[in-house]
């Protein structure tokens, strides 16, 4: 892995059409600004990993799992906000 | 209740599932995902099973991977004021059009993953991360949604 040192206003570049800039520097946080084409996705690790997680636990479900289903739901399934 | 239009072409194709067994269909009811599903670059191709007649739920069978399937619902059916806002290249990808308001007429259709414990009270719906299904070339993607109001966790029923 490359590491490179930068101050706060720095930047780095990646290829010809990504850019990341160090914007804050607050004791721990450091806040990072991305400028890259609307075409290449950019999350947080986390929130990937987290997806990744999910799935993998969804796509266990067994059959048996949604037999029992029926009996929670009432005629019309019921509303509520996430 | 989560079904898509029957499509038929000339070709069947036959696979092998763990949940259901043998299944047949015909091609055209292939779904094919455009990017891989976080976590499954084994399979891009898919079918939808409704769970029974009138159910909210329906399984994403996969038809490359026996044993990869999701249990998917329209998530206004639990979340009536679920707002979410695809980002511009995912519904360019898809060919969709428009923002995520109504699905019924627009050639598209919104499904939440879900994930179901052994107390399937507890089961949740992944908000963060829906499936787009362009229907009139049944292609699809999960995307990933920037708001920050949902997560992968969202409970169905009661959370008491």
């Amino acid at each position: 892995m490359l590491v490179l040192t930068r101050k706060l206003n720095e930047s780095i570049h990646i290829g010809t059409d990504i850019e990341i800039f160090v914007v804050e520097i607050k004791d721990d946080h450091v806040k990072i600004g991305i400028k890259a084409p609307k075409d290449i996705p950019v999350h947080r690790a986390e929130i990937y990993k987290s997806i990744l997680e999910e799935n993998s636990l969804a796509a266990s479900t067994s059959e048996a799992a949604l037999q029992n289903i029926g009996e929670l739901l009432p005629e019309k399934p019921s509303k509520q906000d996430p | 209740m989560v079904k898509l239009a029957e499509r038929t072409s000339t070709k069947r194709i036959q696979f092998t599932t763990t949940r259901f067994g043998q299944v047949e269909i015909d091609e055209a009811n292939v779904i094919r995902f455009v990017d891989e599903i976080p976590g499954f670059p084994e399979t891009e191709r898919f079918i939808l099973i409704p769970h029974k007649e009138d159910s909210p739920f329906a399984w994403l069978q996969s038809v490359d991977a026996p044993d990869v399937a999701f249990v998917v619902t329209d998530p206004w059916l639990f979340f009536e004021n679920y707002k979410p806002t695809v980002n511009e290249i995912d519904l360019e990808k898809l060919e969709v059009a428009g923002g995520a308001e109504d699905s019924s007429d627009e050639g598209w259709v919104m499904l939440s993953i879900l994930t179901i414990p052994k107390d399937p009270k507890k089961m949740t719906a992944n908000l963060k991360a829906p499936v787009i299904i362009n229907t009139r070339n049944n292609t699809a993607k999960q995307v990933i949604l920037s708001s920050e109001d949902y997560t992968t966790k969202h409970r169905l029923f009661n959370r008491s």
